[in-house]
């Protein structure tokens, strides 16, 4: 059914197109000729001008660049350059990027020269309607007016555009690259189609690691979450009890836990955690050396997963209980008072009333806490140090996810391989983008939005 | 769905058409060796500044600065100068080179200097116009270690200045009373590990644990110095191939046992990432006896202890200086059981130990393809690579010479003769100039922890996994797959 109506929408679209080229106006036609030209015959010289310069302008470009950026987005250079004798050859990755940006111009002159048609369509029947026209000037009025929204808009999205979108186009493009620091400009980078998506499932000590790491990363992001949510929601409920005296003050300290440089606390941690460090000194007082604990070892597993937990509730805890104490000051009081006549006892108050609303308050928090964790960089790199090549793994260790593994693979020692760090970023995109959007359908806060309103 | 489906494949299709687009990987050309150093012909460039990528400790001790200040005093009619690049001495030209970040000269490493030239980011040199190529004037190992087969000729991308490799530094008041029965300068207990190991192990037992004080320490996270113990007993890097990689072969297990007996008796902070800096202190301060590094810092442990002595002796710079001079002592890496136990008693001390192999190094200087001055870069790295530069360079700051003829001058410390000796006995394995050699370090840096942290956290004084020779040898085996992979995937 739902691929039916999608169908028929597609169908649709294109019926009105023709439609449209059937019926629309001889402006319209004009400025299917050329841009500008519609507008040339409504009377908006100043107008036609611009989008006329504007088709210019492109056919320049893409006469002179363009095309030549367009054709080395495909080949990606065919002379390499060699510095020693002073070629400067083709530069790959200048291509990509310079081929990638011409698409998007000409996406974008495609997007104009079809607002151009539809302007001179709609301003023809303006004119047929016997309704006024705006002159150049009061078109720019009008932008600075009632469409002002247009003009602010368009610089950040512009921006967006050229610092968001292109380099992560680039970064999806470098995955179907053989380009790391061996083959890199000077020498000539080449597509390998689905080469790193191909090495990634396919050597066996990748598989092992990806699987290993994907175990873990999943079990990491749900555990560090859910200890990071409830500690932080039960100091809120601890410190809002009637009975505790001096909130602010007690309020102060996880607060000043929150204020010091997360990293900061890691490297700290990594010490005491450390075979020399005090928690060991402090094992081998009390229990004798036999006790000692390889915390944080290169082949430590559960130790170091369990203070990597440790350490990420502690980083974290602050933050969630500001963000419950907040929540909570907004309840409604009577509900208890309510739930006390009716005989409930703590644990159902709890239950029934604390949880269900704090719960469909921070629904989109927990969500992006949830993906927070899962590209959690920071814990696993700072607590083992940059640890790689544990047993069992391959360039990676116990703790590191997969945004770790990336960079061990992208940046870590001399690896540089910047093709298959790529692919593994797109696998990591693609899991965390579909989880969050499939959270976020079935949380509360978008399927009952109306519940407390 | 099939709507899906046909986007799906025209997606594939999309990059296997593009896979088949690209163009091919360029390949070097024939070119005559003058085409190949054209950028070296004519006259040097007039007014120009270089930047010079030095080695921190040369930056440091200032004997960077008297280096400049010669160099653009020698040159000022052409007013080409020389400064500092300001950068971090790991600075990556290979990263960035291409993008004009890179310095125009770098001092370096020979394996990081021959990764660069592998893909054409540092220059080949004439070295028909170099002193220290000349014939005799460096030993031929050591020249070996920059040349590479590239347009099919034999090119050297370096100019060696320092031989690195590492030598016991210890401090002769912490060993005055023990015997030297073959009366070569250097205490018994330091000729052989055994016998340092006995010491060590009798040294920390004789101290408390709030005022722990150790005999021999060195650092475990250092491959460099590690490797020496692995092929002492037989492993090697590269054989014919970079494919045939030997840490397994012989009996290089024995290396890993010594470094498990030697860590037992060692600091925890050895295995820290800080325990290069500390060394210097804790010699000077007497917490450390002895320990190995490479000859290069000889000055900074050398600054540690006349600060001590000044300090605490409240003696002038100059007496603090004679008297850490006096104490600070240089000597050869100690000799290996055979049996690769330093447990057992040596009933001989010669026939049952050999002489160690260590891995060594050639630090020098090479010229960037990248900079807009090679001429000039030519001649900042053939003035600081002249005979009484390079002596100037290993008086202030301690390096065993690259050039053959200064390491015999009377001003250059008698280490570097010794340093000679055992690169002529080919008892330095030089490491090789290889891109290759990057896929092993992070590997077998990984190894040393896991076999080190085994003893010293884990196994509390005695090896717990890898306590047998087979557990070791499938360590060894294992690493050399890991690296196997990766440069498979590279």
């Amino acid at each position: 059914m739902g691929a039916e109506s999608r169908s028929q929408r597609a169908g649709g679209l294109w019926k009105s197109v023709q439609r449209f080229f059937k019926t629309c106006t001889l402006s319209a036609k004009y400025s299917m000729l050329w841009m500008g030209l519609g507008q040339f015959r409504n009377g908006q010289i100043g107008k036609g001008v611009l989008l006329l310069l504007t088709e210019i302008g492109f056919i320049v470009y893409f006469a002179s660049v363009g095309v030549r950026d367009l054709i080395g987005l495909f080949t990606l250079g065919t002379r390499a350059g060699d510095p020693i004798l002073g070629i400067a050859g083709d530069n790959s990755i200048t291509m990509l990027i310079r081929g990638v940006l011409s698409v998007l111009l000409a996406v974008c002159f495609v997007f104009l020269y079809w607002q151009n048609v539809r302007d001179a369509n709609k301003i023809a029947l303006r004119r047929r309607e016997g309704r006024q026209v705006n002159t150049f000037l009061q078109s720019l009025r009008a932008l600075a007016d009632e469409r002002f929204y247009v003009v602010t808009l368009a610089l950040p999205v512009a921006g967006v555009v050229v610092f968001n979108v292109l380099p992560i186009i680039f970064t999806v493009l470098t995955a179907f690259t053989n380009y790391s620091s061996q083959i890199a400009p000077p020498k000539l980078v080449r597509w390998i189609g689905f080469g790193n998506f191909v090495t990634l499932f396919t050597v066996t000590s990748y598989i092992r690691t990806i699987g290993k790491i994907f175990v873990w990363n999943c079990l990491w992001a749900v555990l560090a979450t859910s200890l990071s949510y409830f500690g932080g929601l039960s100091l809120a409920l601890l410190i809002n009890k009637n009975c505790v005296k001096g909130k602010r003050f007690w309020r102060a300290f996880p607060i000043l836990a929150y204020a010091v440089p997360g990293f900061i606390t890691m490297i700290g941690f990594r010490y005491m955690f450390s075979g020399m460090g005090p928690i060991n000194w402090l094992i081998v007082k009390l229990m004798g050396e036999f006790a000692r604990v390889d915390f944080l070892g290169i082949n430590a597993v559960w130790a170091a997963r369990a203070v990597c937990l440790l350490v990420n509730t502690w980083v974290t805890v602050p933050a969630s209980m500001l963000l419950s104490t907040s929540v909570l000051s907004n309840m409604n009081r009577d509900m208890y008072e309510a739930a006390d006549l009716d005989g409930a006892s703590g644990i159902q108050q709890f239950a029934y009333l604390t949880l269900p609303f704090v719960f469909f308050a921070t629904t989109p928090i927990l969500i992006a806490q949830l993906i927070g964790n899962f590209n959690n960089f920071g814990i696993s790199f700072f607590l083992r140090g940059g640890l790689i090549n544990s047993r069992e793994y391959f360039n990676a260790n116990s703790t590191d996810l997969l945004i770790n593994w990336l960079y061990n693979l992208a940046l870590g020692g001399s690896n540089n391989y910047y093709g298959l760090a790529s692919a593994v970023s797109i696998l990591i995109f693609l899991l965390t983008g579909t989880f969050s959007l499939l959270a976020y359908i079935a949380s509360p806060s978008y399927r009952r939005e109306d519940t407390y309103k | 769905m099939k709507k899906l489906l046909a986007v799906l494949f025209a997606v594939t299709i999309g990059f296997v058409w593009m896979s088949g687009c690209s163009g091919g990987g360029g390949s070097e050309g024939e070119y005559s060796y003058e085409e190949i150093m054209a950028k070296f012909t004519g006259e040097p460039e007039r007014n120009v500044t270089l930047k010079v990528l030095e080695n921190d400790i040369a930056v440091d001790e200032g004997y960077f600065d008297e280096l400049i200040a010669a160099f653009n005093a020698r040159y000022a009619e052409y007013g080409i100068k020389a400064e500092d690049a300001n950068m971090s001495q790991y600075t990556d030209l290979e990263k960035n080179g291409p993008l004009g970040y890179g310095p125009d000269v770098l001092y370096d490493a020979n394996d990081k200097i021959m990764r660069y030239a592998e893909n054409n980011h540092v220059l080949p040199l004439p070295t028909e116009r170099l002193d220290v190529y000349r014939e005799g004037v460096t030993d031929e190992a050591i020249a070996q270690t920059y040349a590479m087969r590239k347009y099919g000729m034999d090119l050297k991308f370096g100019i060696p200045i320092a031989v690195q490799t590492p030598v016991l530094f210890y401090r002769k008041d912490r060993f005055a009373r023990e015997a030297d029965a073959d009366g070569n300068g250097t205490p018994d207990v330091l000729e052989t590990y055994s016998a340092l190991y006995e010491y060590s192990k009798g040294i920390r037992a004789g101290s408390t644990n709030d005022e722990p004080v150790y005999g021999y320490v060195q650092s475990l996270n250092n491959e460099y110095f590690n490797f020496g113990y692995l092929l002492s007993y037989g492993a090697y890097i590269f054989g014919e191939t970079t494919q045939d990689i030997g840490l397994a072969a012989g009996e290089s297990y024995k290396g890993l046992q010594v470094m498990q007996d030697l860590a037992s008796v060692m600091d925890r902070d050895a295995s820290s990432d800080t325990y290069t800096v500390q060394a210097y202190a804790s010699l000077a301060g007497g917490k450390y006896a002895a320990t190995i590094t490479t000859p290069d810092v000889y000055v900074k442990f050398f600054k540690a202890l006349a600060d001590r002595y000044e300090k605490s002796e409240k003696l002038t710079r100059a007496e603090a200086e004679a008297k850490a001079r006096e104490n600070l002592m240089v000597a050869n890496v100690p000799r290996l059981p055979v049996s690769g136990n330093l447990k057992e008693p040596l009933r001989d001390a010669q026939g049952d130990t050999f002489a160690a192999t260590t891995m060594g190094g050639v630090n020098g200087y090479a010229i960037s393809s990248y900079t807009k001055s090679p001429k000039a870069c030519l001649l900042f790295a053939e003035f600081a690579s002249q005979y009484e530069q390079v002596v100037a360079r290993s008086a202030k700051l301690g390096i065993v010479p690259a050039r053959k003829d200064a390491a015999q001058a009377q001003q250059v410390s008698g280490y570097s003769r010794m340093v000679y000796e055992r690169i002529e006995q080919g008892r330095v394995v030089m490491m090789p100039s290889v891109r290759a050699l990057t896929y092993v370090w992070s590997s077998v840096g990984s190894m040393f922890a896991a076999v080190t942290d085994d003893v010293t956290i884990k196994g509390n004084g005695s090896p717990k996994e890898y306590a047998s020779a087979q557990s070791l040898t499938a360590l060894l085996n294992k690493t050399v797959e890991d690296i196997k992979k990766t440069m498979q995937i590279a």
